[in-house]
């Protein structure tokens, strides 16, 4: 058997790296009701929305850690920096931005992605978005790129319309605490009949230790709309951990088509809890694209609920796994309405003694007749540390409805391996080429074109096993 | 103590009410020590069942006693059986030819603790290690009705050994049942039993059976479960196979009652295998709760769950499947299959598949289906002159039919058919 090492190395986390840039306005240590108000105040916000804050966080303090999934009891949460701002201001062109956060990015490679393919990008520095820029052609058709806060600001009404519509803060713990603190993330809006040509993307950076990013990203593609996502995540590497809990919301609205690409590569540091939730109305589109490649601990099922006929959603997700990385993922498509369909495609590696668990849900609503989904889950486990839990919940309240579900785990084939070797094709050579067809369904449906940097990060953690 | 709601039905006095007359003290004993641990563990979980809030156990004062009725009819069949018992008594104990030639023992507990108290005694302790929870606990001290089956090493029977254990509901105390199956080295036999009822006031109905399959042994165990509407019933099964020893389960929960069933089977030795097969049918508000495990320890162990339901009305069927691998069991597989056929829009139904790898070098699988009635199949059979409901019945039937072929008894077969028949009848 090859050492599996050779095949997906360990090597040094890539973005592991930190500046030292001071926040210019922090809240400190723990977490309190006056902490949320000088949030709240800090960002000039309206009563309505310090009133949601409170109520979040009065319900965060009552929520216990979700019942399953892997142990959170390693957070420091007393000792965790809830919001820290670094810049006094947002900027729109690349070269203001500060030198030294410039320089992070730089190293990440956003800036090259955007001048090649973006047709609009934002950064997220701890707390606060630092940049934003769209090109003007987009400006002029009426899209809005802009980040989460300056939303509220400029748009109230459109902002508060949408805003917490999908996901409530009694949904679970992290959503409550991101209800109470958060902060940046990103809004889009597309107008009616706006096809959005290339993608926009998102970069979130963690910086300093013990950190809280908790961003909060809306998005509504209006009627007959065509709009693509993507968005990226690092952090550096420190030896104390940090939390990443965002909560997403995407509208699709009928006829329209939204896909919302993450890549999600943080250090092995960071806790990273997500809910993202997605609806789908008449005749629309919304489909999930999902790698989760890096972070400590990961737990994130984003769903699409299918709330209006013939509405359509899929989830296409990879999941590595390594050396005590625990990743608890998966995909809920709940049909509420008749004549929906849905997809879900899971890929997972465990390795190294990593575990990586998929956890989802399909429901069929007592009005969703003519409703169809279909699911599949494989995963390889390479090693004989490593794990792997497949946990599909399936519920029916309806007879005029089919789906299918299937899900397989194994090592490596070695009846592949061994047509592979009996060609003469040495054996880590052989192994590479199974892993990368097993997760070539994911890899073939990136932005190859226009995101590098995304397929850069894939193949960073695939090193080893690329031709 | 702060009680919970559990343990709020329950007082030791309870323990007094159970005790076999003359039974040994080692029995009164384990009956306590499982009776003290219940306070501190939980209920089994089952994912997706929500059955904390129900009764487990009814009491005699609930309602006054009536007289026993054994109809001509119940009678009758069971006189087909070896050993069958009402209630917390046995009323037939008759093995067969082949079985008292061979030294089978087929008894209740009472005649077990008479005649063969040392080797019952380690199986009867051993429940408590299989399945450390509350709901264990609870059948394990509160056993009103036993029965023991031990057949000895390289003994293969031809005829299936017959259990018929009815609850009766002309009484209103629970009955808690036990069956141990002992399938020494070597040995080759069918188990048959029925579970049904008798009278109509409602109570809490218990049955736990564990089979112990050792070296070598084969065993095939039957079950048609038809426990009437006035109960609320808990089955467990639990099944350790050693070395190279087959454990086949052929099921069909066909329970008019609320019903919360649990098949566990655990392949502890090298080359041994499992094969779980359930079919059932749930009507009217039914609900139904079915967890099908099989856990793979053994090296080269094989598992495999079939799991297929038919929903009708406002019932509600949950199957889960578990399949899991620890680790160690290298070269291990485990596949399983679900379907479940929706036959009203009021009905619902949980098809959950799980997989639980702590091991590499393994195949495991899950395959879930939900849905209609296959139009084909239908067109099919209407194309040759078959009426539609007919034609709809006969569908069903062969969606539920994977274990039908099997059955080794005309009789429960014939039942089975019939069940499947009147339940569908409704439709």
């Amino acid at each position: 058997m090859t050492d599996i090492a050779e095949v997906l190395p360990d090597k040094d986390y890539e973005f592991g790296f930190h500046d030292d840039v001071k926040p210019v306005f922090s809240t400190g240590e723990g977490l309190n009701e006056d902490i949320i108000r000088q949030i709240s105040k800090e960002k000039n916000e309206p009563e309505w929305m310090l009133e949601y804050r409170l109520n979040s966080y009065h319900t965060y303090l009552k929520i216990e850690d979700p019942p399953f999934g892997p142990d959170l009891s390693g957070m420091d949460l007393d000792h965790m920096k809830y919001y820290q701002k670094s810049t006094d201001k947002k900027y729109r062109d690349w070269n203001d931005v500060p030198e030294k956060i410039k320089e992070t990015f730089d190293r990440i490679g956003v800036p090259e992605a955007e001048r090649k393919y973006l047709a609009g990008s934002s950064a997220q520095y701890e707390s606060e978005s630092v940049y934003h820029h769209m090109k003007d052609e987009l400006d002029k058709q009426g899209i809005i790129f802009t980040d989460t806060d300056t939303a509220l600001q400029k748009y109230p009404e459109l902002f508060k319309k949408w805003f917490g519509k999908l996901i409530k803060p009694t949904n679970n713990k992290f959503a409550a605490l991101n209800g109470a603190v958060w902060s940046g993330g990103t809004f889009i809006y597309v107008p009616k009949g706006v096809v959005v040509s290339a993608p926009i993307q998102t970069y979130f950076r963690i910086n300093a230790a013990n950190s809280g990013q908790f961003e909060r990203t809306l998005i509504i593609v209006d009627e007959h709309a065509h709009l693509e996502y993507v968005e990226g995540c690092t952090a550096p590497t420190y030896n104390s951990d940090s939390l990443h809990a965002a909560v997403v919301e995407v509208n699709v609205l009928p006829h329209a088509y939204c896909r919302y690409t993450t890549i999600q590569n943080w250090s092995n540091n960071v806790y990273s809890l997500e809910t993202k939730r997605a609806q789908a109305l008449e005749d629309a589109v919304m489909e999930w694209v999902d790698g989760n490649l890096g972070s400590k601990v990961t737990m994130k099922y984003p769903s699409v609920y299918l709330n209006g006929r013939g509405a359509k959603g899929t989830m296409l997700s990879i999941a590595v796994a390594g050396n005590n990385i625990k990743s608890d993922t998966g995909a809920q498509m709940i049909h509420n309405a008749p004549d929906t369909s849905s997809s879900i495609i899971s890929k997972s590696i465990a390795k190294d003694g990593g575990s990586v668990d998929y956890r989802g849900k399909v429901r069929f609503a007592k009005n969703s007749p003519g409703s169809h989904c279909h699911v599949e889950c494989d995963t390889i486990i390479m090693d004989d540390q490593s794990t792997s839990d497949t946990i599909p919940y399936n519920e029916i309240y309806n007879s005029d409805v089919s789906m299918e579900h299937e899900a397989k785990v194994s090592k490596i084939s070695e009846e592949q391996l061994y047509y592979l070797m009996s060609r003469g094709i040495t054996e880590q050579k052989a192994t590479e080429m199974i892993i990368m067809s097993f997760i070539e369904p994911f890899t073939k449906e990136l932005p190859m074109e226009y995101a590098v940097e995304l397929n850069r990060l894939i193949s960073f953690e695939m090193e080893g096993s690329i031709g | 103590m702060i009680k919970d709601k559990f343990m709020r039905q329950m007082t030791p006095t309870m323990i007094k009410d159970a005790v076999f007359e003359d039974e040994p003290e080692w029995m009164t004993e384990f009956r306590v020590n499982a009776f003290e641990q219940m306070a501190s563990l939980d209920l089994p979980k089952f994912d997706k069942m929500d059955y904390h809030a129900w009764r487990f156990i009814s009491h005699p004062s609930q309602h006054p006693a009536t007289k026993t009725e054994i109809t001509d009819a119940v009678q009758a069949e069971i006189d087909k059986y070896e050993i069958a018992t009402v209630g917390s008594r046995t009323v037939r104990s008759q093995p067969n030819d082949e079985m008292v030639d061979n030294d089978v023992i087929c008894c209740d507990f009472q005649s077990a603790f008479q005649n063969y108290p040392e080797l019952i005694k380690p199986y009867l302790m051993q429940n408590e290690q299989m399945q450390k929870d509350r709901l264990n606990c609870l059948e394990s001290s509160l056993t009103n009705n036993g029965i023991f089956i031990y057949v000895p090493q390289n003994v293969k029977l031809t005829m299936p050994i017959k259990v018929f254990m009815a609850e009766n509901n002309f009484k209103a105390a629970s009955t808690f049942s036990r069956v141990i199956v002992v399938a020494d080295e070597g040995s080759k036999f069918d188990v048959v039993q029925k579970l049904s009822s008798v009278g109509d006031q409602k109570k809490v109905t218990h049955v736990n059976i564990e089979v112990h399959a050792k070296a070598n042994s084969n065993v095939q165990f039957f079950s048609l479960d038809s426990i009437g509407a006035s109960n609320t019933a808990f089955v467990m099964r639990h099944a350790r196979v050693d070395k190279r020893a087959k454990m086949n389960w052929m099921i069909g929960s066909f329970n008019d009652s609320n019903t919360i069933s649990d098949i566990a089977t655990d392949l502890v030795g090298e080359g041994s295998s499992g094969n779980t097969r359930i079919v059932s049918i749930a009507n009217h508000s039914q609900q139904q709760g079915i967890n099908t495990r099989i856990t793979n320890y053994g090296r080269h162990s094989d598992g495999e769950i079939s799991q297929r339901g038919a929903i009708l009305d406002r019932a509600k069927i949950v199957f889960n499947g578990v399949g899991k691998v620890a680790h160690g069991a290298h070269g291990a597989n485990n596949q399983q299959e679900n379907s479940v056929l929706m036959l009203s829009d009021e009905a619902s139904g949980d098809a959950n598949p799980i997989l639980l790898i702590d091991e590499n070098d393994v195949i495991a699988g899950h395959k879930a289906s939900i849905g209609k009635i296959d139009e084909r199949q239908l067109y099919y059979l209407m194309s040759r002159g078959i009426k539609p409901e007919i034609a709809k019945k006969l569908v069903i039937r062969g969606f539920l039919g994977i274990i039908l072929s099997h059955i080794p008894s005309q009789s429960i077969k014939a039942q089975m058919i019939n069940i499947i028949e009147g339940k569908l009848a409704n439709d």
